[in-house]
């Protein structure tokens, strides 16, 4: 394979893909960053790119209204100076339900086929409970009302993942994957490592993962790639924000409490052989 | 799990089924959308990946008895607080199965009817793979599902018993009483009667399993004291403690009666009777009867001792 490799990106809906690739692209793409891994030189085409890192740039939700599939090339520079051209596809959350609904599109087929690691992205939520869990009452329901035909959209959203993680195994078994827990914003004060707080909220998803991947095969990380939740800013104005970007200090990876700016840690940690 | 072997055919990815029908359930519709990792069909079963067989558990019992709600109370457990049965949950080929399970079960819950049709058409095998506390040890269950109007329908049909292999098969056989059908004077004869008519049926048959260890069920224990309160209030709200007490004894009258009835027709051991409530999940509080259930059907099946004849070590042992 070369330095040539790649690299199938997974993850549902709203679970951070295009936002990561947003911040990434925006802050890599000059090759200056001083990070594991940066930009060596421009893809040929950066229309998507740059419409999304401006998105993130402007700090806006980024905007992947597009059902086009996007593959994107990266030319990346390591920091030991080696260059690796990576293959990486952005698909949209709503393809890979498909595979849930039995309609595997060829695309997503045909890049895991050829994929040897899997960036997957998983969202910050905990799992929805049954009421008699919490002691609750069925009219006082604090569920989600079901709809009245059972759909994948019933399919709690943890359990999906874990359907998800199956296709994989089936069609790869034990592959490399990074999995990034987005919006970790949302986790940072909870004071728990990433992978204690996968094994205490979605103890089957964990249970999964380590009796079907080697433990040298996984690694889970938590990725801020907004670097805050537009809707609560507190302290973060627009104008601290911007200050933060400009100081390269607002996307950031966690392994649970802390903050490490270079966001490129788990494609470089993925990358590695 | 057994992903590398390219000859078993299941079509487990797609929960359709890879043979002909070749019964009732089988030449039944697909589901309303058909979805990966759904509930199997009968005729599925066998092409299960394992290493070693899988233990069969069938759950027996007319509708409205609470199956549905304890399979998705199991689901939950497993899902979140396995360590209360003392095993890791490992893994589930119709993890949507039980979803569409725990979504009938809210609709239940909410008043919402559930397609009979829809039910009985839709696969009824479920599967998990469990290891001890340490996550080794693994082994599958197989949990038959059926719809609880297969067996409505099995008290009158014979052709329809016939088919139910699962029962026949079953290595553990639960069978549910649902207890607020034997609370109310309207429903106690009948389904008594049409209770007995369903065991009848299955034993004139023989479907019933021989080597089977058999559990009964009697679920939604939590209408004893909530009925005998209702019974025993008066207009203001005050209990009386006697009325109640009456209603209590009825309760046990009846349930002694349908105890006897099914011990006439199958042999249960009491500790094999549970009293339970299979929305009993609430953190802390869960309901006992129906943890000490899920563990007891969750272990592999305890093979029969040999007879003393056989058993040679005991017997050098003794003449030593």
């Amino acid at each position: 394979m070369g330095n040539n490799k790649k690299c199938l990106v997974v993850g549902l809906q709203d679970t951070g893909k295009s936002s990561y690739m947003a911040a990434f692209w925006a802050i890599e793409k000059e090759g200056k960053s001083g990070h594991q891994l940066t930009f060596d030189k421009y893809p040929d085409n950066t229309q998507y790119l740059d419409a999304i890192g401006n998105n993130w740039l402007e700090q806006e939700p980024v905007n992947r209204s597009s059902n086009i599939s996007q593959e994107l090339e990266f030319s990346l520079k390591n920091k030991d100076g080696s260059v690796i051209e990576l293959a990486i596809p952005d698909f949209k959350g709503e393809r890979y339900k498909l595979i849930l609904q039995n309609e595997i599109p060829s695309e997503i087929e045909n890049w895991l086929k050829e994929s040897d690691r899997i960036l997957f992205f998983l969202p910050p939520t905990n799992e929805l409970v049954f009421n008699e869990e919490m002691n609750v009452e069925a009219n006082q329901s604090v569920e989600k009302k079901p709809a009245p035909t059972f759909n994948v959209d019933e399919i709690e959203p943890w359990i999906q993942n874990i359907e998800l993680l199956k296709y994989i195994f089936e069609e790869k078994g034990d592959i490399k994957i990074g999995f990034c827990v987005s919006k970790w914003d949302i986790n940072i004060a909870k004071n728990v490592s990433v992978q204690r707080w996968i094994e205490q909220e979605h103890l089957f998803f964990y249970t999964y993962v380590r009796h079907h991947f080697s433990n040298s095969h996984v690694k889970f990380f938590g990725v801020s790639a907004q670097g805050l939740n537009y809707d609560k800013r507190g302290e973060l104005t627009e104008a601290k924000v911007s200050e933060l970007t400009d100081q390269g200090m607002r996307a950031y990876i966690s392994s649970g409490t802390d903050k490490d700016y270079d966001i490129t840690k788990p494609l470089a940690w993925l990358l590695e052989d | 799990m057994n992903n590398d072997d390219n000859s078993l055919k299941l079509d487990l990815k797609t929960g359709g089924s890879t043979n002909p029908p070749e019964n009732v359930e089988s030449q039944q519709e697909i589901p309303d959308v058909s979805l990966r990792y759904d509930a199997l069909r009968e005729a599925d079963v066998n092409n299960m990946a394992f290493p070693s067989r899988p233990t069969l558990i069938t759950l027996f019992g007319i509708s409205e008895c609470g199956k549905t709600t304890f399979v998705g109370s199991l689901f939950a457990i497993l899902r979140r607080r396995p360590h209360l049965l003392n095993v890791k949950f490992i893994d589930s080929d119709t993890l949507t199965g039980f979803e569409r399970r725990v979504h009938q079960r809210f609709l239940s819950e909410t008043g919402q009817s559930v397609i009979q049709r829809t039910q009985r058409k839709a696969g009824s095998i479920l599967n998990v793979v469990l290891g001890n506390a340490q996550g080794e040890d693994k082994h599958m269950f197989v949990l038959s599902d059926l719809s609880g109007e297969i067996y409505k329908d099995a008290i009158s049909e014979k052709s329809v018993v016939l088919q139910q292999t699962a029962v026949k098969y079953a290595d553990k056989l639960v069978i549910f009483v649902d207890i607020e059908a034997l609370l109310k004077t309207k429903t106690y004869n009948s389904y008594k009667n049409n209770f007995k008519s369903l065991l009848t049926r299955f034993k004139e048959n023989n479907m019933l399993p021989d080597e089977s260890e058999i559990f009964v069920a009697f679920n939604k224990v939590d209408k004893v004291g909530i009925l005998a309160n209702e019974e025993a209030q008066n207009e203001e709200g005050v209990v009386d403690e006697a009325k109640k007490n009456e209603f209590i004894q009825l309760w046990k009258g009846r349930k002694n009666a349908v105890e006897d009835s099914i011990k006439e027709i199958v042999s249960i051991p009491d500790e094999n009777i549970f009293e339970i409530c299979s929305l009993g999940i609430a953190v802390g509080e869960e309901d006992e009867g129906l943890i000490k259930l899920f563990s007891k059907i969750l272990t592999k099946k305890q093979h029969k001792p040999l007879p003393a004849a056989y058993n040679w070590i005991q017997n050098v042992v003794k003449a030593d």
